[in-house]
């Protein structure tokens, strides 16, 4: 649908998302998903930070977008706030099998809005939802929490290629100037409802695509 | 073209190094100060012969020293048959002044000092020499001929000893080595006894039942010496330990089975000291400790002596480890010590190579976003195992002072060798090239040595820090 280029006749515009949360919650595979369509099941852990950067074609636009990956360990003062600073949109991944990485986020959500106050996109991203029976957060909890701090929500598999690129649809939505973008009528995909064979289905990824 | 620039480079730096040769043999530092003009001269072998006519005589005795050691590199019979004289370690101190003669009589023969034109076989026999060859092993002669050429590639058992003794887990009296490593494995094993202990199990429960002060213990309690709190308290460093083991050199199958010792090893070290406890990175360093020593374990007898020379070589990797990161832990929980780290490698960069630091300042790209992860990791993500094990043996030489201004210079060289792309290329790119290039064997040895080049050359602010390259 929108996957097709137009010649941007002016510069492209960049926005800077920095991806945070707790080790091995799967930020890395997220965005290696997002960028080659791929999944490995072990990343090396993250030392530090990592940067890589994908241009998005909407509809209307094109935007590049900046990804900034953290290390989930990283709790140096000087290190963390320095990448949330400058970011348009900080994206807080938990895993759903792991009840201390949600609870975390909390943490991370504040760190945000300690930098940045409300000048800042928030997502909430639980991941590895095609671990169903393992699960220790239900969507309720993810989608509650997420009110609570007045962000955006979403449920993802990176392993399943399931509402990766629904999830960055949604981030590139809701970019300064995008309000009242055609974009923002796709919202509807990324409530996409989980249940067992389709986060387990390697065709979810296309029932969720969106082009981009 | 490249040779003529290479005199030119090689000019100046003459005086400096006149200067530092007096004491030149005195003190270890000093001695690593000569050697790294050993390997650019071993790969640039090809224009040696004409640089040597503009070297100083002073110059020539570092070359002496190298030269003997490349002696006989076209005949390995003549090698070995030298080998005993020219590894007698004393000498190498002691008789500089025969040495010096002995290099202007032959200057002409340093053209043979490459690591290619030196069979392995050759390079094997020097390093057993070294190590088996005398009652004593030389640590400085043994750590110079890691300088030179890193351990020779086949040898597994001559690395994980090489090692052992670099890290000054063994002594050099070889008489000591057995009770010493007995000694130690054994406290290895003592430790892991303590600290795997479920409370749970019967025989903790029994003990907390005859310890008074314990005896009000139990699973919710919030005292400071309950064992119930001191085991959840484990359980949730093992978590995030085994999250990460599970993920450490994700390309090599052979390091599966190691797992579960990494997991210990660190396990082990987080609990003797609580304040740093386990930080990500350090399953890096330990997997490669670990693999080396598992490598270089010999060749078991039985099923029985197969496992026990798993657990010394786990034991072994444990105490190396610690040695290591007893000078380098501060980069994992120390972040004043991180940010003057970092700063030291961009005013470095800063110094050798204007063009591309201004580049960097213009993208905002930080020093911290790359070499913040080269340094915890000894470039070990950056390189396969066996490029990761090569650049190990160049720092494991070093002293651990003389280490971390190493690795600022192979950050340097790193930077060097993608110059051109990255002063083309915007952020993204440049991260991509600083961050996701991973490389091998032949890639490691070509960094170690722009990295000497490096040190030895004077800045080229203009046209990069290896412009003669």
């Amino acid at each position: 649908m929108a996957g097709v280029s137009s010649s941007a006749p002016t510069p492209l515009a960049k926005y800077k998302l920095v991806f945070l949360g707790d080790q091995s919650v799967g930020k890395t595979s997220i965005i290696t998903r997002f960028m080659y369509d791929k999944f490995d099941n072990n990343y090396q852990a993250t030392i530090g930070i990592d940067f890589l950067s994908k241009t998005m074609y909407l509809e209307d636009r094109t935007v590049r977008l900046q990804l900034w990956d953290t290390a989930g360990q990283e709790r140096f003062r000087s290190l963390i706030p320095s990448y949330i600073r400058d970011s348009s949109v900080a994206v807080v991944v938990y895993d759903v099998v792991n009840r201390a990485s949600f609870i975390n986020t909390t943490k991370w959500i504040e760190e945000v809005r300690n930098e940045r106050g409300n000048d800042v996109i928030l997502v909430l991203v639980g991941n590895k939802t095609d671990q169903t029976e393992k699960r220790q957060v239900s969507v309720e909890e993810g989608d509650a929490k997420a009110k609570e701090h007045d962000i955006m929500f979403i449920e993802t598999s990176a392993k399943a290629g399931f509402n990766v690129k629904a999830l960055f649809r949604k981030i590139a939505a809701a970019l300064p100037g995008m309000e009242n973008s055609a974009m923002a009528r796709d919202t509807d995909l990324i409530d996409v409802k989980l249940n067992a064979s389709a986060s387990t289905n390697p065709t979810a990824s296309q029932e969720s695509s969106c082009g981009c | 073209m490249e040779e003529v620039e290479l005199e030119n480079i090689e000019l100046p730096h003459a005086e400096s190094r006149k200067h530092s040769l007096g004491a030149a043999f005195e003190s270890r530092l000093n001695t690593e100060t000569l050697v790294p003009a050993a390997r650019s001269r071993v790969e640039n072998h090809g224009t040696v012969a004409r640089k040597d006519q503009n070297r100083t005589p002073s110059q020539k005795v570092g070359d002496a020293v190298r030269h003997a050691k490349g002696k006989g590199s076209e005949d390995p019979g003549a090698a070995s048959r030298q080998g005993p004289e020219l590894n007698e370690p004393q000498k190498v101190s002691s008789q500089e002044p025969q040495r010096r003669a002995v290099a202007s009589s032959m200057p002409a023969r340093e053209t043979n000092f490459h690591p290619h034109a030196l069979p392995a076989k050759v390079r094997q026999e020097r390093f057993s020499q070294c190590l088996h060859g005398d009652a004593l092993v030389d640590v400085d002669v043994l750590a110079r001929l890691v300088w030179i050429w890193g351990v020779p590639e086949d040898a597994a058992v001559a690395r994980a000893l090489t090692w052992k003794l670099l890290c000054g887990y063994l002594p050099e009296d070889r008489a000591l080595w057995e009770s010493t490593l007995a000694a130690k494995r054994t406290e290895y094993r003592n430790r892991v006894r303590e600290l795997y202990v479920n409370p749970q199990e019967e025989e903790g429960v029994e003990m907390a039942r005859n310890d008074p002060a314990l005896e009000d213990d139990h699973p919710l309690s919030t005292a400071a010496n309950s064992r119930w709190a001191q085991y959840f308290k484990d359980s949730a460093i093992r978590e995030t330990i085994n999250r990460d083991v599970k993920r450490t050199q994700p390309e090599l199958d052979g390091f599966r089975p190691l797992e579960e010792r990494l997991a210990r090893i660190l396990f082990v070290y987080a609990r003797q000291r609580p304040k740093l406890s386990y930080k990500q990175g350090m399953n890096e360093l330990g997997a490669v400790m670990l693999q080396v020593f598992h490598d270089g374990r010999g060749v078991p007898q039985s099923a029985s002596s197969a496992d026990s020379a798993a657990d010394d070589a786990e034991a072994d990797a444990f105490f190396c480890l610690e040695h290591i990161l007893e000078e380098y832990a501060r980069f994992f929980g120390d972040e004043s010590a991180i940010q003057h780290e970092i700063d030291e490698f961009s005013q470095l960069l800063l110094f050798r190579d204007k063009p591309l630091s201004d580049h960097f300042a213009r993208l905002k790209l930080d020093a911290r976003f790359y070499y913040l992860r080269w340094l915890r990791l000894w470039l070990t993500q950056d390189f396969d195992m066996a490029g990761a094990v090569l650049i190990w043996d160049f720092l494991l030489s070093t002293s651990p002072t003389a280490r971390v201004r190493w690795m600022r210079f192979l950050g340097l060289a790193f930077l060097q060798q993608k110059r051109t792309q990255l002063l083309r290329s915007d952020l993204s790119v440049c991260m991509k090239l600083l961050l996701h290039s991973g490389s091998g064997r032949a890639d490691a040895f070509r960094l170690l040595r722009d990295a000497e080049l490096l040190q030895c050359a004077p800045p080229d602010r203009s046209r990069g820090a290896l412009a003669y390259r």
